[in-house]
């Protein structure tokens, strides 16, 4: 690029002022898609887009192959690429490869390597090595080794082991063991024996299982839902007051702080 | 001696019981505010609201009213011989 010494912009400014006139002139973004209508499938405009490039430090001299018979409007053929780090195809069109060559991922979400195929994610959370297939999950979130599958979740909720099966929640939030029986619900307490009931499929407790319903999937967004206490296990007067409720299935432990080690006011 | 103010561990043990009856009691009819027609609870609340009569109107007998409604005797006001909310027994 030729470098005029009296223009006083910024080096990156002189960049982003040339990546944007070839945008604007149907050129190649410089990241990865030539977007004829200037509107990339996040919604942003094709300015937005490589500026955002540019914050996330894209390196956008990749000499890409233009394509000028085709639209390269974002739509399936091409995920988001993001260049924000929000390349979560997650569930979308696996087979389209963004890549910046052979070697290179698309999103530039900082990661030299991320690839996309039939075998790895490109979402790009910071994660170089994701790989999405019928055993691991692809979110990616920090977790290295997600796995999804008949007999774990994959959430991810920094829980390295999460299962999902018959006698296991796959919610998370820090518990490693949920159990689901018939009678109890799952509140994803840390240290206590949440259980799920027998009108759900999966514990109604988690910091989001793998579909995001965390364990509603089968009900409706938007509404809040409560289980239904049944009358048993009910303490004698006495003891109740003990307690701090008559109903055993209420009696929960208190966590304090760090200074009120073994509760309050039953400490 | 004021009867309130000495150790009178039947007095305090039988305000402790309509105390605890007490508090299964609002516990019961919270339950029943969401749960109507539990008829187990309804049961159950019934039986603890019977005993805590029973528990009340003995405690009334042996060592004053409980309320300002158990006031038994019809020349002497004994309410004014309770304990006050700042002595220990009222607590």
């Amino acid at each position: 690029m030729y470098i005029d010494n009296n223009d006083v912009r910024t080096p990156r400014e002189r960049v982003g002022g040339e990546l944007l006139r070839q945008a604007r002139e149907g050129d190649s973004c410089g990241c990865e898609h030539r977007n004829r209508t200037g509107v990339t499938r996040s919604g942003t405009s094709v300015e937005d887009h490589v500026a955002r490039s540019l914050v996330n430090g894209l390196d956008t001299r990749h000499s890409m192959p233009t394509y000028a018979d085709t639209d390269t409007e974002h739509s399936d053929e091409h995920s988001d690429c993001g260049c924000d780090g929000d390349n979560t195809s997650y569930g979308g069109n696996r087979e389209n490869r963004m890549t910046r060559d052979n070697e290179h991922s698309g999103c530039g979400c900082g990661n030299e390597r991320m690839t996309r195929d039939s075998e790895h994610s490109g979402c790009g959370c910071g994660n170089e090595r994701m790989t999405r297939d019928s055993e691991r999950s692809g979110c990616g979130c920090g977790n290295e080794r997600m796995t999804r599958g008949s007999e774990r979740s994959g959430c991810g909720c920094g829980n390295e082991r999460m299962t999902r099966g018959s006698e296991r929640s796959g919610c998370g939030c820090g518990n490693e063991r949920m159990i689901r029986n018939s009678w109890r619900s799952g509140y994803g307490r840390s240290d206590y024996r949440m259980t799920r009931t027998d009108t759900y499929e999966h514990g109604g407790c988690g910091c989001g299982t793998d579909n995001g319903s965390w364990g509603l999937h089968e009900h409706p967004l938007a509404i809040v839902y409560s289980p239904q206490q049944v009358w048993r296990n009910v303490y004698d007067p006495e003891e109740g007051m003990e307690h701090g409720t008559i109903f055993a299935e209420l009696d929960l432990p208190f966590y304090g702080n760090d200074n009120m080690r073994g509760g309050g006011c039953r400490g | 001696m004021d009867k309130h103010n000495n150790c009178n561990t039947g007095c305090n043990a039988l305000m402790r019981r309509i105390r605890a009856l007490d508090f299964a009691i609002q516990e019961t009819v919270l339950y029943l505010d969401a749960y109507p027609d539990c008829a187990e609870a309804l049961e159950h609340y019934h039986k603890l609201v019977c005993e805590r009569n029973t528990a009340v109107a003995e405690y009334e007998q042996q060592c004053g009213p409980v309320t300002i409604f158990g006031n038994t005797s019809t020349s002497k006001w004994q309410w004014i011989n309770g304990p006050w909310p700042w002595h220990y027994d009222a607590n």
